[in-house]
Formats: C-alpha cells, structure tokens, sequence
C-alpha cells in the first residue's frame, strides 16, 4: 500500500521535484512518509515489502526525503536535519544491504535468507543512476537493451541517463515519453587570481588546464602592469593565443577593484576608471561573455546607477555585459549592508540601469554571511533573469572565507534548487582564493583537481533538477 | 635509516559507503595502503565488526579481504563509551565488554595501535584503574592502547593530565596519541607543540585534522587555523616515527560518488605531508 502510494507520486511528480508547492500538499505527502517511516534521529532499517529490503520502494523513498527536505526548508525548518540524517543512513543501508560490488548492480534483499536475491528489474538500476548512487555509464548503456519501449516507468530511465550525461541516449527514450532536454550546460571555470598574477598566465593557465578545467575567469582586481602599461591589449591577445594553444576558454574575467573608495586619490579614481574601460577590451579580446564589476560599496543605488554610465556605452559596442556583484562592509565583527549586498537593494539598482548588458553576479558565499538580511537563495530567486554569472565558494556563516564549496557551512543543496527554478544559463565559475592561499604550493594541482571534481559534482547536481522539456502540445 | 611513512585514513567517515569492504576497496582505489578501522560508537552500529557474537570471524575475514585487496590496518579507533557528567567507573564497565572485544579485533587486524579515549567526566584515579583493567588484554594481545587527548577545559585537554595518566598506568603498552585538531582547540589552554614537547616519543599515534581553533570541526589540513607547518617540524625534530592518519571529516555535505575523489586528496595532502616529516 504504502510503496504504491509513494511510487504513483513519483509518476506524477518527477518533472516538478523543484517546486514549491502549498503547505497542505507537502503535509498529506509527509503524512505517508511518517506512516511508513517513524520519526526518529535517523533510520536504522530500510522500508520492506514482501519480507523484501526493495531497491525501488527505498530509492523512491530516497527521491522523496531530498523532496521532503526541499519543502521543510520552506514549512519546517526544524526537520531539516532530520531528513538530512535519513538520506545518510538510508544511503549507507542501500549500499549496506542492496549493492552487489562484483558487478555493480542492485538488488532486492530477502530478509529471511538474509541474502540478496538473484533477479532484477532493469528499470530499478536506473534509479541508482538517477540518483546518483551509482555512476555506472557502460552499466547504463548495456541495460537499454533490456527495457522496453512501452514501458510506464520510463521516465526513471530518462532521467537516470541525463544524469549520467548521456544525453543522445536520454533523448531516445525521452521522445517515447514526450520529453527532452534542453541543450544548457554549464562551463566549469575557475579565477585565475586564485593561482597567480596576470603576467604569470602561462604557469596559472598550465595548472587551470591540467587540472581538468577548459575554461577560466581571467582575475584583474589589482592594479598591475599588464593593464596600466600601453602593451595592454598585446598582453591580452598574447593571453588569448597561449590559452587557444591549450584549448581554454575565457568565460568572464573580473574588472579592477576599488575604483572610488576612502583610499583612493580623486586623480587615481580616474585612472581607473579608465583602467576598467581597458578591462572591458580586454574581456573582448579574451572571448569573455561577461566582465565583474564591482558596485561602489558605500554608494546608493542612483550613486551607483550613474557610476555605471561611465562603462555601458562601450559595454554595449563590444557586446560585454557587466555583471555587478553582492557586495558587503564590516562593522564591529560582522558583515553589515554595502550596494547589493541583499537582494532588496541588488534588483533596485538592476532595474534602474535595466540595459541589456547590465546583469548579475551572485557571489554565492557574500549572499550566505550573517548580518547582510539575504540568503543566496533569496538573492538567486529576487533576482531571476539577471543572474548570468556566479561566484562559487563556501564561507562559515560569517566570515568572507572563499573556501572550498562542500566543505564549509553553504548549504549547496538549495542554492542548486534555485538555480534551477531560475533556469540559470551561466556558468558554474569557482572563486575559492582563501582555499587556494591556505593549500600549500605543493599541493595547488591537486587542490584544483578536486575542486574541477567538485564543479563536475555541482553541474550534474543542477541539470538533474532542471524541468525537462515537454514536447506535448 | 627511518621506517617509510604510512598514509593512513579512518573508516568511520565514510559509513555512507556501506559495508567496511566498500570502504576499504574505495581507500585502496584512492591510493591508500592503509587504513584505520573505526569502532567507535559515534557512527551506526551496522559497519562496526564488533556488533555480533561471531564479531571474530567477521574480523578474520575481513583480513582475509584486505590482504587480497592488499591494504592493512594501521590502527583502530576502540569503541567509545557515551558517558554524561557525573558518569562513573560502573557505567564504563558496561562498555568493557565492546573495548574488549576492540582491542581484540585490532589484533586480527593485524594493527599496532587501539586508540581509546580517556574518560573526562570521571576522576584521573578513576581512568588509570580503568585503563590498568585492560593491561592483561593489551599484553595478551600484543596490541598497543594508543589514549588521547581530548578537546575539553577538564582533563584530558592538557599534556599534563594524560602523563599523569599514563605515569599511574606505568605500562609500555599503554602510550599517547595525539589528536591535533583537539590539542588546537583554544579552551584546552594547550597547544599540539606542547603535547609534543612534554610527551616526546610518548606519541605513537595521530589523529590529523583541521578547525578554526575554536570548534571541533575535523576538517582537512591547511584548510582552517591550525599553522600544521610548525606542528610537523616539531614531530620531526622530535623524532616521531609513527604514521600519519586522517580523521577528518570532509564528506558530511557530499554525495558518496565523490568520496574517491575526496580521499584521493587526503592522500596527496598526506604525502606532502611526508615530506615534512620526514
């Protein structure tokens, strides 16, 4: 009774986990959970049908929790945890009792022989891939031959092939079913100012590239020759061969900073803002999308307006849109508001420039410091279409810290779900200087390496909660 | 000539993984040679060897597998009591039984260390005739009780309390293992460098970690405040010949398909680690 219900949800629901939905529905949902699941720390035992540890009744239960969960944010935040420490457990009871590692497949559990049984329905393995329990491609591929083309359920094979980056494959089975996938997929890109100074490109690029990456965000916040100097455009095009050489691409490089600021002399501001301008040539020739630059902290939002004009103009002839960021101040040990620093004061200043080439940077760690009354998830969701770029690090809830993602207190999980309902066309571009500064020079390759693994993580993570495309009229 | 370095990591962190076969086979396929098996009750009962009566031959076979597998066992973590304050030296005689049973599955392991935790809520009289309880099992079987520090403002936070302990205990099969993280930790009013320093080659064992000096965190080296730079240099001047183990747990906030990749970082940090060592 229980695993029907759960498993005509899912039929139901698959296209729409992201959703928000009424309170009401999320509470008739939860009820059945609760039925079949006691509340508890955490779960000891996996749900059973038949005197059977069932693979597809615990992964639907499994979709379900992280579904639970993404409501609890919104109804319930007390039960966060809870579901949070289920989806662990059951994760570890899965692979416990249901995997078979000799040849990488799951199966029901008899709990009377206390072993695993022999046979299988190929639909199930698709849910392991869906849900990311298994990353088995070849696996995958071998098993379409076993499933059959009017088969109800074959959405769990849609969707445990795009998860799996098999898209052609997904696609195949999605016009049976009337769905596609949209062709969106994030660049995976990293700062250069992370590793090294502008004029050390070649060295910083030879890392970014053997590390895995195919693109980066080319770092000019400091004043340096490679822009002050008259050469500035040689440097950029010699930057731009070299990358070409190793088959990296630019997606975006980040403009100077400060230019007006207590620190700054009247006669320096403009140089800079002249050293900016010569930034936005340069992301031309770099084959940048986008050039980050910064909000003039203590200025409102019409200060900030008109400091803008000084750059849309050219912005517009080189088709280089400036993407302005999140900002914040510090004031007595905390995080207090600075231009953009919520999401409130951030669309104000969007929709009085409101020009095509003027768009957002989410810098994901700014939005989640305490003091600054926003969320990242606030700020994605207020801010909707104009976030065509993102910063990507992981701070503790107070400090500026660029850590790596997943490894600090920034909860990913519903960053990715705004993301997604935003439908987000930019890139996934990491700016973790603090992780890089505190990892010895000995180790940067491999830091890189894992955080490459950590952004491949995170694409997949927000592809598969993209809605697929209807194809039914 | 000093003994070649083992990179070791605990098996505790990674319980979402399933079975301790799956751990070990992930830990090999990341690079390890070695692990640290964890029977500590912080984790779910279901992947501790220990949590049925044939507890032996589970261990003997999950030898067997690891010795195909070629990877070994450098040293456990023993099973911890929960204790509350004010708990006494009766509530730990409930958990001698599992602390038995540890100590012994260390020694089908085949590991050198057990690494126990001294009781801070009990007396320091209490802990050393807790620990003189265990002197026959440790020599019966051959297996050295590794004790640590522990991250509090009572006993046990300094390098003071755990010489007292391991003076009243008077045995060389009972010697220290250090955990950073916790020596780091600003309340304890101590530092790893004066662990080091007061209890020399008393140090058999670590347990490697990072926080921001403040919590207990359990994060990766060279990720928060500990400065790991002078606290090698010292181990090395020191003359520490022991291996270098992990306990950190990064992988709370990631998917366990990313776990390889993780533990293959630990591993590449480690062997950084090596190099200043040694």
């Amino acid at each position: 009774m229980s695993k029907t219900f759960f498993v005509n949800w899912l039929n139901k629901h698959w296209n729409d986990l992201i959703d928000v939905v009424p309170f009401d529905e999320y509470k008739e949902v939860r009820d059945h959970y609760f039925l079949e699941t006691k509340e508890q720390r955490w779960i000891t035992e996996l749900s059973q049908t038949n005197g059977l540890y069932d693979v597809e009744f615990n992964v639907v239960l499994f979709i379900l929790e992280k579904w639970l969960c993404r409501q609890a944010r919104i109804y319930e935040k007390e039960r966060v945890s809870f579901y949070q420490n289920t989806l662990a457990s059951r994760t570890a009871l899965i692979n416990r009792y249901l995997y078979n590692d000799e040849d990488d497949m799951f199966y029901d559990f008899n709990l009377a022989k206390q072993e695993r049984v022999s046979n299988y329905d190929p639909i199930t393995q698709y849910y392991l891939f869906w849900t990311n329990l298994s990353s088995n491609k070849k696996r995958a591929l071998t098993l379409l031959k076993e499933i059959e083309q009017n088969n109800p359920q074959n959405y769990v094979v849609f969707m445990g092939l795009r998860r799996l980056g098999l898209i052609k494959e997904a696609n195949e089975i999605g016009n049976l079913i009337g769905y596609q996938i949209d062709e969106y997929k994030p660049r995976i890109s990293t700062n250069t100012g992370c590793i090294g100074a502008p004029d050390e490109y070649e060295e910083v690029l030879d890392m970014i590239k053997s590390a895995g990456f195919d693109t980066f965000d080319f770092s000019l916040m400091y004043v340096c020759d490679f822009f002050t100097s008259d050469n500035y455009l040689k440097n950029a095009r010699n930057v731009k061969a070299y990358a070409d050489s190793l088959g990296l691409s630019c997606n975006q490089t980040h403009n100077l900073f400060p230019v007006i600021h207590s620190t700054v002399s009247a006669d320096e501001t403009r140089d800079r803002i002249e050293y900016t301008k010569r930034i936005l040539k340069i992301s031309k020739i770099l084959g940048a999308n986008s050039s980050i630059v910064h909000p003039i902290n203590d200025f409102k939002e019409q200060q900030n307006y008109e400091y803008y004009q000084h750059y849309l103009s050219l912005a517009e002839q080189l088709d280089i849109k400036i993407a302005t960021e999140n900002m914040w101040n510090w004031h007595e040990h905390k995080a207090t508001l600075a231009a953009c620093s919520n999401h409130v004061n951030f669309k104000t200043l969007l929709d009085l420039v409101n020009h095509p080439h003027f768009v957002a940077c989410v810098d994901l760690g700014h939005a989640d410091m305490d003091g600054l009354e926003t969320s990242p998830t606030k700020m994605i969701e207020t801010l909707g279409d104009y976030v065509q770029c993102i910063h990507v690090h992981g701070i503790d809830g107070k400090y500026d810290l660029h850590g790596l993602p997943l490894l600090e207190q920034t909860d990913y999980e519903p960053i990715l779900d705004s993301l997604a309902r935003i439908n987000y066309q930019g890139d996934i571009t990491f700016e973790c200087d603090g992780f890089m500064r505190k990892m010895p020079k000995e180790v940067h390759l491999s830091a890189l390496k894992f955080m490459h693994k950590i952004g491949i993580y995170l694409r997949e993570e927000l592809l598969i909660r993209r809605k697929a495309i209807c194809l039914k009229k | 000539m000093p003994k070649e370095i083992t990179i070791s990591t605990n098996t505790g962190t990674l319980t979402r993984l399933g079975t301790p076969y799956y751990i070990v086979k992930a830990l090999k396929k990341a690079g390890f040679k070695s692990y640290d098996f964890t029977m500590n009750n912080t984790i779910i009962g279901f992947d501790s060897l220990f949590d049925s009566d044939d507890y032996r031959q589970r261990a003997k076979d999950f030898k067997v597998y690891t010795d195909k597998l070629g990877i070994y066992c450098n040293q456990t973590h023993g099973y911890v009591p929960r204790t509350t304050k004010g708990a006494t030296l009766n509530d730990r005689k409930d958990s001698y039984e599992k602390i038995k049973r540890t100590i012994e599955i260390t020694k089908i392991l085949g590991a050198k260390y057990c690494v126990l935790h001294p009781d801070s809520f009990c007396t320091m009289n209490e802990n050393i005739d807790f620990f003189k309880s265990l002197k026959e099992l440790a020599h019966e079987n051959d297996v050295v009780i590794a004790i640590e520090n522990m991250p509090n403002d009572n006993l046990f936070g300094k390098p003071e309390d755990l010489i007292t302990l391991l003076n009243g205990i008077d045995d060389s099969y009972f010697q220290a293992c250090l955990d950073i993280g916790h020596a780091e930790i600003a309340i304890t009013g101590s530092t790893a460098l004066d662990f080091i320093t007061k209890l020399g080659t008393r140090i058999v064992c670590l347990h490697i970690h990072d926080n921001d000096k403040g919590h207990d965190l359990h994060q990766l080296p060279f990720t928060n405040g500990i400065n790991f730079f002078e606290i090698f240099k010292a181990l090395k001047e020191n003359k520490y010949e022991g291996d270098i183990t992990f306990e950190s747990d990064i992988f709370q906030k990631m998917s366990p398909t990313l776990f390889v990749d993780a533990i293959s970082f630990i591993r590449e940090i480690g062997e950084y680690i090596t190099t200043l060592i040694r």
